[in-house]
Protein backbone atom coordinates (compact mmCIF):
# COMPACT_ATOMS: atom_id res chain seq x y z
CA UNK A 1 0.00 0.00 0.00
CA UNK A 2 1.17 3.23 -1.00
CA UNK A 3 0.85 6.25 1.75
CA UNK A 4 0.87 9.88 1.25
CA UNK A 5 3.51 10.53 3.80
CA UNK A 6 6.13 8.46 5.96
CA UNK A 7 4.53 9.69 8.86
CA UNK A 8 2.82 6.86 11.57
CA UNK A 9 0.01 8.17 13.40
CA UNK A 10 -2.14 6.02 16.40
CA UNK A 11 -5.49 7.29 17.10
CA UNK A 12 -6.43 6.17 20.89
CA UNK A 13 -9.86 6.85 22.47
CA UNK A 14 -11.74 3.90 25.35
CA UNK A 15 -12.96 1.76 23.42
CA UNK A 16 -11.81 1.84 19.83
CA UNK A 17 -15.22 2.06 18.84
CA UNK A 18 -16.37 5.85 17.87
CA UNK A 19 -13.91 8.43 18.30
CA UNK A 20 -11.29 6.39 17.38
CA UNK A 21 -12.44 4.45 14.62
CA UNK A 22 -14.23 7.57 12.75
CA UNK A 23 -11.08 9.18 12.63
CA UNK A 24 -9.51 6.20 11.78
CA UNK A 25 -11.45 5.87 9.02
CA UNK A 26 -11.09 9.21 7.70
CA UNK A 27 -6.92 9.44 7.57
CA UNK A 28 -6.92 5.68 5.99
CA UNK A 29 -9.12 7.14 3.68
CA UNK A 30 -6.85 9.91 2.62
CA UNK A 31 -4.26 7.28 2.70
CA UNK A 32 -2.18 8.28 6.14
CA UNK A 33 -0.34 5.63 7.61
CA UNK A 34 -2.80 5.28 10.95
CA UNK A 35 -4.12 2.47 13.74
CA UNK A 36 -6.81 2.85 15.85
CA UNK A 37 -6.78 1.71 19.71
CA UNK A 38 -8.58 1.92 22.61
CA UNK A 39 -7.02 2.16 26.77
CA UNK A 40 -10.50 0.81 28.12
CA UNK A 41 -10.25 -2.68 30.11
CA UNK A 42 -13.11 -3.56 28.25
CA UNK A 43 -14.40 -2.60 25.07
CA UNK A 44 -17.94 -0.91 26.47
CA UNK A 45 -21.10 -0.01 24.10
CA UNK A 46 -23.99 1.71 25.65
CA UNK A 47 -27.09 -0.83 26.17
CA UNK A 48 -31.28 -0.45 26.35
CA UNK A 49 -30.81 0.88 29.94
CA UNK A 50 -27.52 3.25 31.56
CA UNK A 51 -27.23 0.39 34.35
CA UNK A 52 -26.73 -2.59 31.41
CA UNK A 53 -24.35 -1.62 29.06
CA UNK A 54 -22.84 -4.15 26.30
CA UNK A 55 -19.75 -5.08 27.24
CA UNK A 56 -16.72 -6.86 25.09
CA UNK A 57 -13.18 -8.27 25.17
CA UNK A 58 -10.85 -6.56 23.19
CA UNK A 59 -10.31 -8.10 20.08
CA UNK A 60 -13.87 -9.14 19.73
CA UNK A 61 -14.54 -9.00 16.06
CA UNK A 62 -16.53 -5.74 15.21
CA UNK A 63 -18.87 -8.52 13.30
CA UNK A 64 -19.31 -10.43 16.68
CA UNK A 65 -20.48 -7.55 18.52
CA UNK A 66 -22.55 -6.44 15.64
CA UNK A 67 -24.76 -9.59 15.31
CA UNK A 68 -24.87 -10.10 19.42
CA UNK A 69 -26.38 -6.75 19.56
CA UNK A 70 -28.65 -7.15 15.87
CA UNK A 71 -29.89 -10.27 18.23
CA UNK A 72 -30.47 -8.48 21.55
CA UNK A 73 -32.60 -5.72 19.66
CA UNK A 74 -32.06 -4.99 16.38
CA UNK A 75 -34.68 -1.75 16.23
CA UNK A 76 -32.93 -0.11 19.66
CA UNK A 77 -29.68 -0.26 17.89
CA UNK A 78 -30.03 0.34 14.63
CA UNK A 79 -31.92 3.92 15.56
CA UNK A 80 -29.03 4.59 18.16
CA UNK A 81 -26.79 4.41 15.50
CA UNK A 82 -24.43 1.63 16.76
CA UNK A 83 -25.24 -1.09 14.32
CA UNK A 84 -24.33 1.75 11.52
CA UNK A 85 -21.00 2.54 13.96
CA UNK A 86 -20.33 -1.66 14.05
CA UNK A 87 -20.64 -1.54 9.95
CA UNK A 88 -18.64 0.60 9.43
CA UNK A 89 -15.67 -0.41 11.51
CA UNK A 90 -15.69 -3.94 10.12
CA UNK A 91 -15.46 -2.62 7.04
CA UNK A 92 -12.32 -0.91 8.24
CA UNK A 93 -10.33 -3.79 10.39
CA UNK A 94 -11.40 -6.92 12.18
CA UNK A 95 -11.49 -5.87 15.94
CA UNK A 96 -11.12 -3.22 18.07
CA UNK A 97 -7.52 -3.37 19.52
CA UNK A 98 -6.20 -2.66 22.70
CA UNK A 99 -3.04 0.11 22.67
CA UNK A 100 -1.32 -1.59 25.96
CA UNK A 101 -0.76 -4.54 24.24
CA UNK A 102 0.83 -2.86 20.83
CA UNK A 103 4.65 -3.10 19.85
CA UNK A 104 4.25 -1.06 17.31
CA UNK A 105 5.79 2.42 17.77
CA UNK A 106 4.36 5.35 15.79
CA UNK A 107 5.50 8.99 15.38
CA UNK A 108 2.49 10.62 17.25
CA UNK A 109 -0.02 9.31 19.50
CA UNK A 110 -3.41 11.18 19.51
CA UNK A 111 -5.61 10.34 22.30
CA UNK A 112 -8.81 11.80 22.30
CA UNK A 113 -9.56 12.46 26.11
CA UNK A 114 -7.65 13.68 29.20
CA UNK A 115 -8.07 10.19 30.50
CA UNK A 116 -6.55 8.33 27.36
CA UNK A 117 -3.50 11.04 27.43
CA UNK A 118 -3.05 10.85 31.29
CA UNK A 119 -2.30 7.08 31.00
CA UNK A 120 0.57 6.28 32.27
CA UNK A 121 3.22 4.38 30.15
CA UNK A 122 6.48 2.82 31.07
CA UNK A 123 9.37 3.90 29.20
CA UNK A 124 12.25 1.27 27.94
CA UNK A 125 13.62 2.32 25.38
CA UNK A 126 14.87 6.08 24.16
CA UNK A 127 12.74 6.25 21.31
CA UNK A 128 10.69 9.25 21.53
CA UNK A 129 6.84 9.41 20.41
CA UNK A 130 4.29 12.65 20.54
CA UNK A 131 1.65 12.33 22.16
CA UNK A 132 -1.53 14.84 21.36
CA UNK A 133 -4.76 15.17 23.38
CA UNK A 134 -7.82 16.69 21.29
CA UNK A 135 -10.94 16.32 23.39
CA UNK A 136 -13.95 15.00 21.75
CA UNK A 137 -16.59 14.26 23.12
CA UNK A 138 -17.76 10.24 23.01
CA UNK A 139 -21.19 10.77 20.64
CA UNK A 140 -21.23 9.97 17.09
CA UNK A 141 -21.56 13.81 15.80
CA UNK A 142 -18.77 14.86 18.14
CA UNK A 143 -16.63 12.39 16.95
CA UNK A 144 -17.48 13.39 13.01
CA UNK A 145 -16.44 17.02 13.86
CA UNK A 146 -13.16 15.44 15.70
CA UNK A 147 -12.19 13.40 12.58
CA UNK A 148 -12.06 16.32 10.71
CA UNK A 149 -9.67 18.22 13.50
CA UNK A 150 -7.67 15.40 13.68
CA UNK A 151 -7.30 15.38 9.84
CA UNK A 152 -6.61 18.75 9.62
CA UNK A 153 -3.38 18.25 12.66
CA UNK A 154 -2.20 15.20 10.28
CA UNK A 155 -1.72 16.65 7.61
CA UNK A 156 -0.24 19.56 9.40
CA UNK A 157 2.29 17.13 10.88
CA UNK A 158 2.54 14.75 7.46
CA UNK A 159 3.91 18.76 6.20
CA UNK A 160 6.74 18.57 8.18
CA UNK A 161 9.81 18.07 7.13
CA UNK A 162 11.29 17.74 10.72
CA UNK A 163 8.75 16.76 13.04
CA UNK A 164 10.49 17.50 16.28
CA UNK A 165 11.68 20.44 15.67
CA UNK A 166 8.30 21.85 14.01
CA UNK A 167 6.26 20.65 16.39
CA UNK A 168 5.40 23.18 18.72
CA UNK A 169 4.63 25.94 15.77
CA UNK A 170 2.24 23.03 14.46
CA UNK A 171 0.83 23.00 17.50
CA UNK A 172 0.29 26.52 17.71
CA UNK A 173 -0.98 26.96 14.59
CA UNK A 174 -3.81 24.44 14.87
CA UNK A 175 -4.87 25.90 18.59
CA UNK A 176 -5.57 29.17 16.41
CA UNK A 177 -6.60 28.09 13.20
CA UNK A 178 -9.18 26.02 15.37
CA UNK A 179 -9.93 27.95 18.24
CA UNK A 180 -8.79 24.77 20.11
CA UNK A 181 -6.54 23.87 22.94
CA UNK A 182 -4.49 20.88 22.84
CA UNK A 183 -2.28 19.48 25.01
CA UNK A 184 1.29 18.24 23.64
CA UNK A 185 3.66 16.14 25.20
CA UNK A 186 6.91 13.86 24.59
CA UNK A 187 7.19 9.89 25.57
CA UNK A 188 9.47 7.58 25.13
CA UNK A 189 8.97 3.94 24.37
CA UNK B 1 33.56 -6.47 -2.34
CA UNK B 2 35.41 -8.64 0.53
CA UNK B 3 37.69 -11.37 -0.66
CA UNK B 4 36.94 -14.44 0.91
CA UNK B 5 37.61 -15.05 5.16
CA UNK B 6 38.03 -18.24 6.31
CA UNK B 7 34.80 -19.39 8.87
CA UNK B 8 35.63 -18.63 12.43
CA UNK B 9 36.19 -21.81 14.51
CA UNK B 10 32.77 -23.71 14.74
CA UNK B 11 33.84 -26.69 16.52
CA UNK B 12 30.78 -25.42 19.47
CA UNK B 13 28.55 -24.50 17.48
CA UNK B 14 25.65 -26.58 16.95
CA UNK B 15 24.56 -25.96 12.57
CA UNK B 16 26.63 -27.76 9.79
CA UNK B 17 28.77 -26.51 7.37
CA UNK B 18 26.50 -26.86 4.30
CA UNK B 19 24.35 -24.29 6.78
CA UNK B 20 26.70 -21.98 6.60
CA UNK B 21 27.28 -22.33 2.99
CA UNK B 22 23.75 -21.78 2.18
CA UNK B 23 23.66 -18.73 4.52
CA UNK B 24 26.79 -17.24 2.88
CA UNK B 25 25.35 -18.00 -0.65
CA UNK B 26 21.77 -16.26 0.43
CA UNK B 27 23.42 -13.24 2.53
CA UNK B 28 25.50 -12.68 -0.43
CA UNK B 29 22.93 -12.49 -3.08
CA UNK B 30 21.35 -10.00 -1.06
CA UNK B 31 25.00 -8.01 -0.72
CA UNK B 32 25.44 -7.92 -4.61
CA UNK B 33 22.35 -7.09 -5.20
CA UNK B 34 22.41 -3.87 -2.41
CA UNK B 35 25.65 -3.01 -3.81
CA UNK B 36 24.32 -2.45 -8.02
CA UNK B 37 21.20 -0.74 -6.82
CA UNK B 38 21.26 2.24 -7.51
CA UNK B 39 19.01 5.24 -7.15
CA UNK B 40 16.02 3.80 -5.33
CA UNK B 41 16.84 4.22 -1.18
CA UNK B 42 13.76 2.07 -0.64
CA UNK B 43 15.53 -0.74 -2.50
CA UNK B 44 18.61 -0.23 -0.27
CA UNK B 45 16.81 -0.36 2.88
CA UNK B 46 14.79 -3.12 2.00
CA UNK B 47 18.00 -5.70 0.96
CA UNK B 48 20.04 -3.67 4.51
CA UNK B 49 16.82 -4.65 6.79
CA UNK B 50 16.56 -8.18 5.18
CA UNK B 51 21.01 -9.14 5.67
CA UNK B 52 20.55 -7.80 9.26
CA UNK B 53 17.63 -10.17 9.84
CA UNK B 54 19.59 -13.06 7.72
CA UNK B 55 22.89 -12.07 9.83
CA UNK B 56 21.46 -11.78 13.38
CA UNK B 57 18.70 -14.01 13.39
CA UNK B 58 19.91 -16.80 12.25
CA UNK B 59 22.77 -18.81 13.72
CA UNK B 60 24.36 -19.69 11.26
CA UNK B 61 24.84 -16.09 9.26
CA UNK B 62 26.14 -15.11 11.93
CA UNK B 63 29.66 -16.11 10.73
CA UNK B 64 29.41 -14.64 7.75
CA UNK B 65 29.14 -10.97 9.51
CA UNK B 66 32.73 -10.49 9.69
CA UNK B 67 33.15 -10.73 6.00
CA UNK B 68 30.31 -8.59 4.79
CA UNK B 69 30.54 -5.75 7.66
CA UNK B 70 32.57 -3.42 5.97
CA UNK B 71 30.55 -4.04 2.80
CA UNK B 72 27.54 -3.09 4.51
CA UNK B 73 29.05 -0.31 6.43
CA UNK B 74 30.00 1.59 3.22
CA UNK B 75 26.31 2.53 3.01
CA UNK B 76 26.78 4.89 6.24
CA UNK B 77 28.38 7.28 2.90
CA UNK B 78 25.33 6.99 1.21
CA UNK B 79 23.36 10.16 -0.04
CA UNK B 80 20.02 9.54 1.14
CA UNK B 81 19.56 9.49 5.20
CA UNK B 82 17.23 6.84 5.06
CA UNK B 83 19.97 4.04 4.42
CA UNK B 84 22.09 5.68 6.76
CA UNK B 85 19.64 6.09 9.06
CA UNK B 86 19.01 2.06 8.50
CA UNK B 87 22.83 1.44 8.96
CA UNK B 88 22.66 2.78 12.47
CA UNK B 89 19.94 0.26 13.14
CA UNK B 90 22.29 -2.12 12.11
CA UNK B 91 24.94 -0.80 14.07
CA UNK B 92 22.64 -0.82 16.92
CA UNK B 93 21.31 -4.41 16.68
CA UNK B 94 25.00 -5.96 15.85
CA UNK B 95 26.42 -4.47 18.98
CA UNK B 96 23.12 -6.25 20.77
CA UNK B 97 23.97 -9.41 20.09
CA UNK B 98 27.74 -9.30 19.45
CA UNK B 99 29.01 -6.25 21.70
CA UNK B 100 32.79 -7.73 20.46
CA UNK B 101 31.76 -6.32 16.92
CA UNK B 102 32.14 -2.28 18.38
CA UNK B 103 35.75 -1.85 17.21
CA UNK B 104 34.53 -3.11 13.49
CA UNK B 105 31.76 -0.15 13.51
CA UNK B 106 32.47 2.15 16.37
CA UNK B 107 33.76 5.00 12.96
CA UNK B 108 31.03 4.29 11.36
CA UNK B 109 29.37 5.53 14.23
CA UNK B 110 31.30 8.58 15.04
CA UNK B 111 30.76 9.61 11.04
CA UNK B 112 27.03 9.43 11.58
CA UNK B 113 26.99 11.50 13.96
CA UNK B 114 28.51 13.79 12.15
CA UNK B 115 25.98 13.64 9.50
CA UNK B 116 24.26 17.04 8.36
CA UNK B 117 20.81 15.04 8.38
CA UNK B 118 19.11 15.68 11.70
CA UNK B 119 17.14 12.12 11.50
CA UNK B 120 20.50 10.47 11.23
CA UNK B 121 21.79 12.11 14.08
CA UNK B 122 18.71 11.65 16.47
CA UNK B 123 19.14 7.95 15.40
CA UNK B 124 22.76 7.60 16.40
CA UNK B 125 22.20 8.91 19.60
CA UNK B 126 19.62 6.56 20.12
CA UNK B 127 22.18 3.85 19.16
CA UNK B 128 24.51 5.27 21.33
CA UNK B 129 22.25 4.74 24.67
CA UNK B 130 21.64 0.81 23.87
CA UNK B 131 25.99 0.64 22.82
CA UNK B 132 27.24 2.74 25.42
CA UNK B 133 25.94 0.40 27.79
CA UNK B 134 26.45 -2.91 26.31
CA UNK B 135 30.30 -1.74 26.15
CA UNK B 136 30.68 -0.56 29.54
CA UNK B 137 28.73 -3.88 30.93
CA UNK B 138 31.35 -6.38 28.62
CA UNK B 139 34.14 -3.98 29.63
CA UNK B 140 33.09 -4.89 33.26
CA UNK B 141 32.48 -8.52 33.20
CA UNK B 142 35.04 -9.95 30.72
CA UNK B 143 38.08 -11.06 31.39
CA UNK B 144 39.40 -10.97 27.91
CA UNK B 145 39.37 -7.50 26.33
CA UNK B 146 41.55 -6.71 23.48
CA UNK B 147 43.24 -3.41 22.76
CA UNK B 148 40.83 -2.68 19.92
CA UNK B 149 37.84 -2.88 22.44
CA UNK B 150 39.66 -0.26 24.72
CA UNK B 151 40.72 1.79 21.58
CA UNK B 152 36.66 1.60 21.05
CA UNK B 153 35.46 2.32 24.16
CA UNK B 154 37.96 5.91 24.17
CA UNK B 155 36.31 6.58 21.07
CA UNK B 156 32.93 6.18 22.74
CA UNK B 157 33.74 8.06 24.81
CA UNK B 158 34.49 11.21 22.95
CA UNK B 159 30.68 10.46 21.19
CA UNK B 160 29.44 10.53 24.50
CA UNK B 161 31.29 14.01 25.18
CA UNK B 162 30.03 14.89 21.27
CA UNK B 163 26.54 13.84 22.54
CA UNK B 164 26.45 16.01 26.27
CA UNK B 165 27.55 19.25 23.73
CA UNK B 166 24.16 18.18 21.45
CA UNK B 167 22.07 19.44 23.83
CA UNK B 168 22.41 22.81 23.30
CA UNK B 169 21.94 22.26 19.11
CA UNK B 170 19.56 24.16 17.61
CA UNK B 171 17.36 21.25 16.62
CA UNK B 172 14.99 20.28 19.17
CA UNK B 173 14.93 16.97 18.61
CA UNK B 174 18.34 16.88 18.49
CA UNK B 175 18.17 18.48 22.07
CA UNK B 176 15.45 15.83 23.07
CA UNK B 177 17.18 13.12 22.16
CA UNK B 178 20.92 14.04 23.67
CA UNK B 179 18.58 14.94 27.04
CA UNK B 180 17.38 10.38 27.63
CA UNK B 181 20.86 10.05 26.54
CA UNK B 182 22.21 11.35 29.33
CA UNK B 183 20.01 10.39 31.53
CA UNK B 184 21.14 7.06 31.03
CA UNK B 185 24.75 7.74 31.35
CA UNK B 186 23.66 9.27 34.62
CA UNK B 187 22.13 6.05 35.30
CA UNK B 188 24.89 3.77 34.74
CA UNK B 189 27.36 5.91 36.42
CA UNK B 190 26.05 6.22 39.53
CA UNK B 191 25.38 3.93 42.70
CA UNK B 192 21.90 2.19 43.40
CA UNK B 193 20.80 1.87 46.75
CA UNK B 194 18.30 -0.03 48.98
CA UNK B 195 15.34 2.21 48.04
CA UNK B 196 16.59 2.34 44.09
CA UNK B 197 13.62 1.32 42.00
CA UNK B 198 14.07 -2.22 41.07
CA UNK B 199 14.17 -2.63 37.10
CA UNK B 200 15.25 -5.80 34.51
CA UNK B 201 19.15 -5.73 33.23
CA UNK B 202 19.47 -2.44 35.86
CA UNK B 203 23.58 -1.63 35.09
CA UNK B 204 25.30 0.47 37.80
CA UNK B 205 28.19 1.92 39.48
CA UNK B 206 28.22 -1.33 41.71
CA UNK B 207 28.46 -3.46 38.76
CA UNK B 208 32.19 -1.63 37.91
CA UNK B 209 35.04 -3.07 39.11
CA UNK B 210 37.40 -0.80 41.14
CA UNK B 211 40.51 -2.58 39.62
CA UNK B 212 39.67 -2.18 35.99
CA UNK B 213 42.46 -1.15 34.21
CA UNK B 214 40.07 0.24 31.53
CA UNK B 215 37.46 1.59 33.19
CA UNK B 216 37.62 3.92 36.34
CA UNK B 217 35.05 3.96 38.66
CA UNK B 218 35.53 7.18 40.54
CA UNK B 219 36.23 8.92 37.15
CA UNK B 220 32.71 7.52 35.99
CA UNK B 221 30.74 8.88 38.97
CA UNK B 222 32.57 12.86 38.94
CA UNK B 223 31.28 12.67 35.29
CA UNK B 224 28.09 11.18 36.07
CA UNK B 225 27.37 13.89 38.99
CA UNK B 226 28.61 16.67 36.69
CA UNK B 227 26.13 15.50 33.78
CA UNK B 228 23.32 16.03 36.38
CA UNK B 229 24.24 19.04 37.16
CA UNK B 230 24.37 19.80 33.37
CA UNK B 231 20.82 18.72 33.27
CA UNK B 232 19.87 20.26 36.12
CA UNK B 233 20.89 23.32 34.81
CA UNK B 234 18.92 22.91 31.25
CA UNK B 235 15.86 22.25 32.50
CA UNK B 236 15.88 25.64 35.01
CA UNK B 237 16.74 27.09 31.90
CA UNK B 238 14.21 29.95 30.99
CA UNK B 239 14.01 29.61 27.59
CA UNK B 240 13.44 25.64 26.80
CA UNK B 241 10.98 24.94 24.99
CA UNK B 242 7.88 23.05 26.17
CA UNK B 243 8.74 19.68 24.46
CA UNK B 244 13.03 19.85 26.17
CA UNK B 245 11.24 20.86 29.51
CA UNK B 246 8.87 18.07 29.51
CA UNK B 247 11.49 15.40 28.27
CA UNK B 248 14.01 16.91 30.96
CA UNK B 249 11.44 16.91 33.70
CA UNK B 250 10.88 12.81 32.95
CA UNK B 251 14.65 12.48 33.04
CA UNK B 252 15.75 13.90 36.13
CA UNK B 253 12.53 11.90 37.75
CA UNK B 254 13.70 8.69 35.72
CA UNK B 255 17.12 9.18 37.82
CA UNK B 256 14.91 9.83 41.01
CA UNK B 257 13.48 7.36 40.89
CA UNK B 258 16.26 4.67 39.76
CA UNK B 259 19.02 6.14 41.71
CA UNK B 260 17.09 7.92 44.62
CA UNK B 261 20.27 9.80 45.69
CA UNK B 262 19.35 12.60 43.57
CA UNK B 263 15.69 13.05 44.78
CA UNK B 264 16.86 16.22 46.73
CA UNK B 265 18.19 18.49 43.55
CA UNK B 266 15.36 16.65 41.80
CA UNK B 267 12.22 18.07 43.87
CA UNK B 268 14.14 21.11 44.42
CA UNK B 269 14.88 21.79 40.80
CA UNK B 270 10.78 20.58 40.19
CA UNK B 271 9.47 22.68 43.33
CA UNK B 272 11.40 26.12 40.98
CA UNK B 273 10.13 25.12 37.88
CA UNK B 274 6.47 25.77 39.75
CA UNK B 275 7.52 28.52 40.73
CA UNK B 276 8.50 30.01 37.97
CA UNK B 277 7.58 28.78 34.50
CA UNK B 278 9.91 29.85 31.29
CA UNK B 279 7.85 32.84 30.25
CA UNK B 280 8.17 31.67 26.48
CA UNK B 281 5.66 29.24 26.79
CA UNK B 282 2.79 29.68 25.13
CA UNK B 283 -0.64 29.42 27.76
CA UNK B 284 -1.27 25.88 26.18
CA UNK B 285 2.21 24.61 26.36
CA UNK B 286 2.15 25.86 29.98
CA UNK B 287 -1.26 23.25 30.81
CA UNK B 288 0.77 20.74 28.95
CA UNK B 289 3.94 21.21 31.29
CA UNK B 290 2.01 21.74 33.91
CA UNK B 291 0.15 18.52 33.71
CA UNK B 292 3.07 16.82 32.93
CA UNK B 293 4.94 18.61 36.56
CA UNK B 294 1.81 17.08 38.36
CA UNK B 295 1.48 13.56 37.01
CA UNK B 296 5.87 13.49 37.91
CA UNK B 297 5.06 14.76 41.25
CA UNK B 298 2.44 12.17 41.65
CA UNK B 299 4.60 9.12 40.34
CA UNK B 300 7.45 10.17 42.78
CA UNK B 301 5.13 10.62 46.02
CA UNK B 302 4.53 6.82 44.75
CA UNK B 303 8.19 6.02 46.10
CA UNK B 304 9.33 5.12 49.76
CA UNK B 305 12.41 7.41 48.74
CA UNK B 306 10.17 10.11 48.45
CA UNK B 307 9.30 10.17 52.27
CA UNK B 308 11.23 13.14 53.49
CA UNK B 309 10.21 15.26 50.60
CA UNK B 310 6.05 14.61 50.91
CA UNK B 311 6.18 18.05 52.79
CA UNK B 312 7.25 20.12 49.60
CA UNK B 313 5.55 17.47 47.55
CA UNK B 314 2.03 17.46 48.48
CA UNK B 315 1.88 21.31 48.77
CA UNK B 316 2.62 21.75 45.10
CA UNK B 317 0.31 19.18 44.16
CA UNK B 318 -2.52 20.59 45.61
CA UNK B 319 -1.38 24.26 44.02
CA UNK B 320 -0.96 21.99 40.58
CA UNK B 321 -4.48 21.09 40.81
CA UNK B 322 -4.29 17.31 42.96
CA UNK B 323 -7.44 16.22 44.70
CA UNK B 324 -6.93 15.17 48.48
CA UNK B 325 -7.57 11.53 47.39
CA UNK B 326 -5.42 11.60 44.12
CA UNK B 327 -2.40 12.41 46.67
CA UNK B 328 -3.61 9.87 49.21
CA UNK B 329 -3.77 7.22 46.72
CA UNK B 330 -0.44 8.11 45.61
CA UNK B 331 1.59 7.58 49.32
CA UNK B 332 2.80 4.43 49.79
CA UNK B 333 1.98 1.94 52.35
CA UNK B 334 4.31 1.44 54.92
CA UNK B 335 4.32 0.11 58.39
CA UNK B 336 4.90 2.28 61.84
CA UNK B 337 8.33 0.96 62.06
CA UNK B 338 9.45 2.07 58.51
CA UNK B 339 7.93 5.14 59.02
CA UNK B 340 9.82 5.71 61.95
CA UNK B 341 12.94 4.60 60.73
CA UNK B 342 12.31 7.34 57.50
CA UNK B 343 11.08 10.14 59.77
CA UNK B 344 14.71 9.82 62.00
CA UNK B 345 16.57 9.54 58.68
CA UNK B 346 15.00 12.86 57.46
CA UNK B 347 15.65 14.19 60.79
CA UNK B 348 19.48 13.74 60.36
CA UNK B 349 19.40 14.75 57.01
Amino acid sequence: MTFVSNLSVAVICSSNMNRSMEAHHFLAKKKYKVRSFGTGDKVKLPGTAVDKPNVFEFGTPYSEIFEDLAQKDKNYYTQNGLLHMLDRNRRIKLAPERFQTCTEQFDVLITCEERVYDQNRESTSNVPVHVINIDIPDNHEEAVAGAFLIDDLVSMLAATSDLDNEIDEVCYSFETENNKNILHCIMFY
Amino acid sequence: MSSFIPFLDESETPFSQEDVIRARTMIMENLNNLISASGSPAMKVELITKIQEQVLKWAPAMKVLEEIIDDLLAFALDVHQDVKKCIVTFIEEVCKQKIKMLPKVIKSLQLLLREDSAMVIKRVIQACGVIYKNTLQFLCTSDDVSDEMHESWIQLCFIKAQILELIDNENDGIRTNAIKFLEGVVILQSFIDSDSLKRDNDFSLDNVPTTSDIVDRKKLEDEGKNIFEILLKFHGASHISSVNLIACTGTLCSIAKLRPSFMAQVVEALKVLNLMYPPTLTASQLSSVKKNLKMQFINLLKLPASFEFRSTIVPILVDLGASQSEINRALPRMDKKEIQFRTKRAHEN
